[in-house]
């Protein structure tokens, strides 16, 4: 399994889209967070971080959602479409190690490049401490960046799966999309008036966004937390099932 | 034969999600009835607090809130929706989708519908001056007002009014905002109690300037309380000489405000005594007298002209003969005969001089006005240069009625002293709501001029905290035990008999703990005391007429009153409501930051250049290494 992440980690730096995944996200969220005016999910309206004059990230984090629904797909494309690319597929298959372990190995390297990319964004809290008359209140962001994490790997083991329907990364690309962006916005303004009533208190059961909004202020609730989680073993056991289905095959 | 295997094991594969999948939805709909979460913040300003919860989860059906915040507010204000829509979203959580709420632009085109509701609410629009470029300032419209709407009852927060003071500071304003929300929706979930008012003044607006001459407005206008509670409790109007005359209070009445007494009758203390026994709980807010500080009008001649002309106000004081300085010693509270003075005090603009000017060939006195600390009007807590309150005992940490942030300024107070053996025979406790500072003493009322000159005023060596403001609880013993009852006098003076049932239901002893609020000022939420200082303050900064300062002083001073009748209304309950006022909240607020400031370039070069430039750069040198390792490069 270890060896598995560090081979995908590797081949991840070894070509642009890791890069290009961080350098998008960071230049996004930061373009959001301090230039840009908009309105948040339940319609109230964001203005940027110098007019609000509060030294707070609940406004950084509110980019999160639908930032990584974007972004991850992009991530994801390659996981299982690669093998079958450079032809390492059925070396793969044939390997004596269980379907777990390639996945969680998989998964795993995913996960990392969401951390060096979280990490690699803590230039945004630290700017705003800098900007704070007496400091920054760190609670809220290191719950918003756990909270953040278990987004992203719900987002993770959703491309994931998708990825290992397809050989082709443009089609991963596109499922992958179709299932994370209505994950992300279900439940929030931007998608109310096309949301049947009947169909609205499941949205804001299922979306990422709504979930989020407790945690990207600093109140981590196990429910919103639990729900993540979930989200991430289920796909992560389906992709494990249609690995295993595959390799028996 | 592959094929069936095949088929099974697909099968099996669906089947295994689907049990996981249903597994986990059954973890997560049981786990969302459970409520484990975390505030990460360092002042739990998310937390919502027991109190709020308690209000939550005595209610059925639905509160929605709908905000009216204007897009084109200033943006000093900015914060204001975000914090109001974060404090929401805790309560639609924890209330289960009982306290629903929307955000209404009323600017927004098509919101026609939005402005009709305000209008229909008579709820206007509140001008805001907003800086434009460097030397010029528009004036906006903008609305910030919340309403809670629950069956047909409704309550509204102004937040311009009601927060005022607060919105300047998100960590002030966030801290007082959970009070105010659960407030409003405690007002209209629960039973209205009904608090009647036994003042010997009319309820005219001070406004009303054609219904009564302007000696009779002085003593009028309870209009800015009256307002205040109502949005709370019924308010209805008891006529004092009615009572005076016998005639019960009726026990419907959940608490009487015995505001400025001016002379109450034996029978009319008869009346009060019984309806304490009866279980009725009564706030006296009691002036011992009146400093003559009004200039008196006259006329005078000047040559062959006539001018309009007064005379200097005298500061001297008409006592008041309420009678209810015995029956209070008898509860426990003696009302002293003099007024507090205090250092730390308000400083008020008196009449020094006056001058002859002329208007249209017309002559007339024209006074010139002199600032002055005036030590006859304290200002509670005493606060040091830094703001904070030097001794912490001022306000009652049990019964905080007011919030660390509030200051009001009491008018000729009079010192209150604690009959621990009057108490003790009862059976009664005491809890001190306010006292002034530690550089205050009494003056006696007897010949004493209560002049705002500073030279004709002295401090004296001994000075101690002096006690306004109390709450007595017990089982009270009437004050007419073992005696009879005074007798009834008509109009004309005669004696009249009580109505036997009256005399029959009478009772020496309260069968429920009784509430007895004791504050020795009246005058310090009346009216026109309220408009001069909104006055003094505007005149003293020649500033616009309702100066925050000023606005800040009023809307404490209306708060601790309504606060007052809330204990009695509520007793504990609102003990843990007025925990909410204190509730500590740190304000992070932002350095100053103006367009092209170093911070600002420095944090534009961080995040959007630095850190995203270096990860393209490694991206590149990766890329490059790669070609020169393949030989797609030459080095």
């Amino acid at each position: 399994m270890l060896a598995i992440w560090r081979k995908e980690l590797k081949s991840y730096f070894n070509s642009p889209i890791a890069y290009i995944f961080i350098w998008f996200f960071l230049v996004v969220t930061a373009l959001k967070f301090f230039f840009l005016r908009g309105e948040g999910p339940q319609g109230q309206l964001r203005d940027n971080f110098f007019v609000t004059q509060e030294a707070s990230l609940t406004a950084y984090f509110s980019v999160f959602p639908i930032a990584l629904g974007v972004l991850v797909p992009m991530l994801c494309m390659r996981m299982w479409p690669e093998e079958y690319k450079s032809g390492t597929i059925e070396t793969l298959m044939t390997l004596p190690v269980r379907a777990w372990q390639v996945v969680i190995g998989k998964f795993s390297a995913m996960l990392s490049i969401l951390a060096i990319t979280f990490a690699l964004s803590l230039t945004v809290p630290w700017s705003v401490n800098e900007a704070a008359v007496v400091g920054l209140d760190w609670g809220p962001i290191i719950g918003g960046y756990v909270g953040a994490f278990l987004m992203g790997s719900a987002y993770c083991a959703v491309g994931l799966l998708m990825s290992s329907f397809t050989r082709e990364q443009v089609i991963a690309l596109l499922a992958t999309f179709i299932v994370s962006l209505p994950l992300a916005l279900a439940g929030t303004a931007y998608v109310e008036s096309p949301t049947p009533d009947w169909l609205s208190p499941i949205a804001k059961f299922v979306g990422f966004a709504v979930r989020f909004q407790s945690i990207e202020r600093g109140v981590l609730d196990l429910r919103d937390m639990f729900y993540f989680l979930s989200v991430t073993v289920l796909f992560v056991y389906l992709n494990i099932t249609v690995v295993e289905a595959r390799r028996l095959k | 034969m592959s094929e069936p295997k095949n088929g099974a094991m697909f099968w099996n594969a669906v089947l295994s999600g689907v049990l996981v999948a249903a597994n986990l939805l059954v973890a997560n709909m049981i786990l969302s009835t459970a409520d484990f979460r975390w505030d990460l913040t360092e002042d739990k300003r998310f937390e919502v607090s027991e109190s709020s919860q308690n209000i939550l989860s005595q209610f059925e059906g639905t509160v929605s809130v709908k905000c009216y915040f204007s897009s084109t507010i200033p943006k000093r204000y900015n914060h204001v929706e975000r914090a109001v829509a974060e404090k929401l979203s805790e309560y639609e959580e924890l209330s289960d989708g009982k306290v629903i709420y929307e955000i209404i632009d009323p600017d927004a085109e098509g919101s026609k519908d939005a402005l009709n509701e305000l209008k229909d609410m008579n709820i206007g629009a509140v001008p805001l001056q907003e800086r434009e470029g460097a030397s010029q300032q528009k004036v906006l419209s903008c609305y910030l007002t919340m309403v809670f709407r629950y069956g047909d009852r409704k309550s509204v927060i102004n937040l311009f009014q009601d927060l005022g003071s607060t919105l300047h500071d998100p960590g002030q304003f966030t801290s007082q905002l959970e009070y105010f929300t659960t407030q409003a929706i405690r007002n209209v979930t629960h039973e209205r109690r009904t608090v009647g008012v036994l003042a010997p003044i009319e309820l005219v607006p001070t406004q009303d300037r054609t219904a009564v001459n302007a000696e009779k407005r002085k003593v009028q206008g309870l209009q800015t309380l009256k307002r205040w509670l109502q949005a709370s409790h019924d308010v209805v109007m008891i006529d004092p000489i009615a009572v005076n005359r016998g005639e019960p209070i009726p026990q419907e009445i959940d608490v009487v405000l015995c505001y400025r007494p001016k002379s109450f009758s034996g029978a009319g203390l008869y009346i009060l005594d019984q309806y304490i026994m009866g279980g009725g709980r009564v706030a006296f807010f009691v002036d011992q007298g009146r400093v003559n500080y009004d200039p008196k009008q006259k006329v005078t001649q000047l040559g062959n002209a006539q001018m309009q002309d007064f005379d200097l106000p005298t500061y001297d004081v008409t006592p008041f003969d309420h009678n209810l300085t015995g029956f209070l010693e008898h509860y426990g509270v003696r009302l002293g005969n003099s007024f507090v003075e205090d250092m730390s005090n308000f400083d008020i603009q008196y009449i020094r001089s006056r001058e002859v000017a002329s208007y249209r060939r017309q002559y007339y006195a024209k006074p010139i006005y002199k600032d002055a600390p005036y030590p006859s009007w304290p200002k509670i807590p005493t606060r040091n240069k830094e703001g904070l309150a030097v001794v912490d005992n001022q306000v009652s940490k049990d019964w905080p009625l007011l919030s660390k942030t509030d200051d009001i300024v009491l008018c000729w107070a009079s010192p209150l002293t604690i009959v621990e053996e009057n108490l003790a025979k009862h059976g009664a406790t005491n809890e001190v709501i306010l006292r002034t500072g530690p550089n205050s003493w009494n003056r006696s009322l007897k010949d004493t001029v209560f002049s705002p000159v500073p030279e004709e005023w002295t401090e004296p060596a001994a000075k101690e905290q002096q006690i306004v403001a109390t709450l007595i609880r017990g089982k009270f013993r009437s004050y007419y035990e073992k005696k009879e009852a005074p007798k009834v006098l008509s109009n004309g003076g005669l004696e009249v008999d009580w109505a036997p049932e009256f005399l029959n239901g009478r009772r020496d002893r309260a069968e429920d703990q009784g509430m007895i609020f004791v504050m020795g000022d009246a005058d310090f939420v009346h009216d026109s005391m309220l408009r001069q200082i909104i006055n003094m303050v505007a005149q003293k900064k020649q500033s616009r007429a309702q100066d925050p300062e000023a606005m800040k002083i009023v809307f404490s001073s209306i708060r601790f009153a309504a606060n007052a009748i809330d204990v009695l209304c509520y007793g504990d309950d609102a003990k843990s409501m007025f925990r909410l006022l204190n509730r500590e909240v740190s304000s992070r607020q932002l350095k100053e930051i103006k367009e092209g400031d170093p911070l600002m370039t420095k944090i534009l070069r961080v995040n959007l250049y630095g850190v995203p430039g270096l990860v393209l750069l490694f991206c590149a040198l990766v890329v490059f290494w790669r070609r020169v390792r393949t030989g797609a490069v030459s080095v």
